[in-house]
């Protein structure tokens, strides 16, 4: 074998090694005006922690997917931005946040494409499934529950949400 | 002849189909206080930003933990971090706990990179707040091998970044963890009377 003959081949091993069709991406929410978490858990105005099913109700569940693509073998980076989408999910339900919140990542089948996906401009992808939970505060607390008065009526009514409006 | 195109094409089609299945799950169900992702801010502010607080003080360190699956739909748990490290490659990182509050910096933990579920957990209420500055994934994909492991075609990977916050002198309004209520409970909470309804009314 001449040196050129295992050059060619060196080079080849090489090319089909390093030819992998692919993405990579941050996942952001900076703009996001409601509070975002990936536990069950948010923060109230004083610190205090919340929780889904004691202080927090579910007020409904989404999904949704991005598809952030990426070319030279992903080596190009670039930004799935939530919070609009996210934003857009929590005022439709009337609520003040997101708890659960669960990013699912996984390859999207372009990569696939032997032998497509050895060209450095082939787009790779990725498909990005976001999950979570609008919630709102309760009203009251399930455990320091009382029977309606008067009184407490009035003062619950007082500190109203906005979010229970119109429901 | 026949019957070893059919063998090619199952052994193909079962090698795509495990594989393709492959990824990584990122949540915080298991944890006892917020793990924020985004601007931080608070509930019932109107958008308002959540007071800040200080970095964690090692003794309030939150307890993370990182449990990875791997792959061909078998969830079967392969490593656990910070516990310990994969022998195997290490194309999924997490950020483990220095004792500053900040695990951006130290304590990397190494995954295989085969199906995985990362999973963001505090223990108790021991640190007020996790809040995450940085998540970035990627992956490729390739008939030959990117990757080293029991399946070449996937590669994915994630890396968190964040700090873990507490009030200044540890946890001084910590407040007494009651049992988590059951998942039904959790998801569909007895209906109660909202603004405007009459909560004697039959």
């Amino acid at each position: 074998m001449t040196s050129a003959t295992r050059a060619g081949l060196l080079a080849a091993a090489l090319l089909a090694t390093a030819g992998c069709a692919g993405a990579r991406y941050a996942v952001r929410a900076d703009h996001a005006h409601h509070p975002i978490s990936f536990s069950p858990a948010l923060p109230d105005a004083d610190g205090r922690t919340l929780r889904l099913g004691e202080e927090l109700e579910p007020l409904g569940s989404f999904r949704f997917s991005r598809t952030p693509v990426g070319i030279l073998y992903g080596a190009t980076g670039t930004t799935v931005e939530l919070s609009e989408e996210l934003d857009r999910r929590v005022d439709a339900a009337r609520g003040e946040g997101v708890v659960n919140l669960s990013l699912a990542v996984s390859n999207c089948a372009t990569g696939y494409f032997f032998p497509l996906n050895l060209l450095p401009i082939l787009p790779g992808c990725q498909v990005v499934e976001v999950s979570g939970v609008v919630v709102a505060r309760r009203r009251s607390a399930p455990v320091a529950f009382e029977p309606p008065t008067r009184t407490s009526a009035a003062s619950r009514d007082g500190a109203t949400r906005p979010a229970d409006e119109g429901r | 002849m026949s019957s070893l195109r059919t063998l090619a094409v199952t052994a193909l089609a079962a090698a795509l189909a495990g594989c393709y299945s492959h990824g990584v799950v990122i949540t915080a169900r298991e944890a006892g206080s917020p793990v924020l992702l985004g601007p931080v801010r608070s509930l019932g502010g109107s958008g308002q930003r959540a007071a800040p607080l200080a970095p964690a003080a090692a003794a309030d360190q939150v307890k993370l933990s990182l449990t990875a699956f791997e792959g061909l739909n078998i969830k079967r748990p392969i490593a656990t971090c910070p516990e310990g490290l994969s022998p195997r490659s290490s194309k999924i990182l997490f950020y483990g706990t220095p004792a500053a509050g900040d695990w951006a910096t130290g304590n990397a933990c190494a995954l295989a990179a085969e199906a995985d579920e990362i999973t963001l957990a505090t223990s108790g209420d021991a640190a007020r707040r996790v809040e995450l500055r940085s998540i970035e994934c990627g992956g490729r994909t390739s008939f030959v091998p990117c990757n080293v492991g029991s399946c070449t075609l996937d590669d994915v990977w994630c890396e968190i970044e964040g700090d873990v916050r507490a009030p200044p002198g540890g946890s001084p309004a910590r407040q007494p963890r009651r049992p988590a209520a059951p998942p039904e409970a959790r998801e569909e909470p007895p209906m109660r009377p909202r603004a405007g309804e009459d909560a004697s009314a039959p």
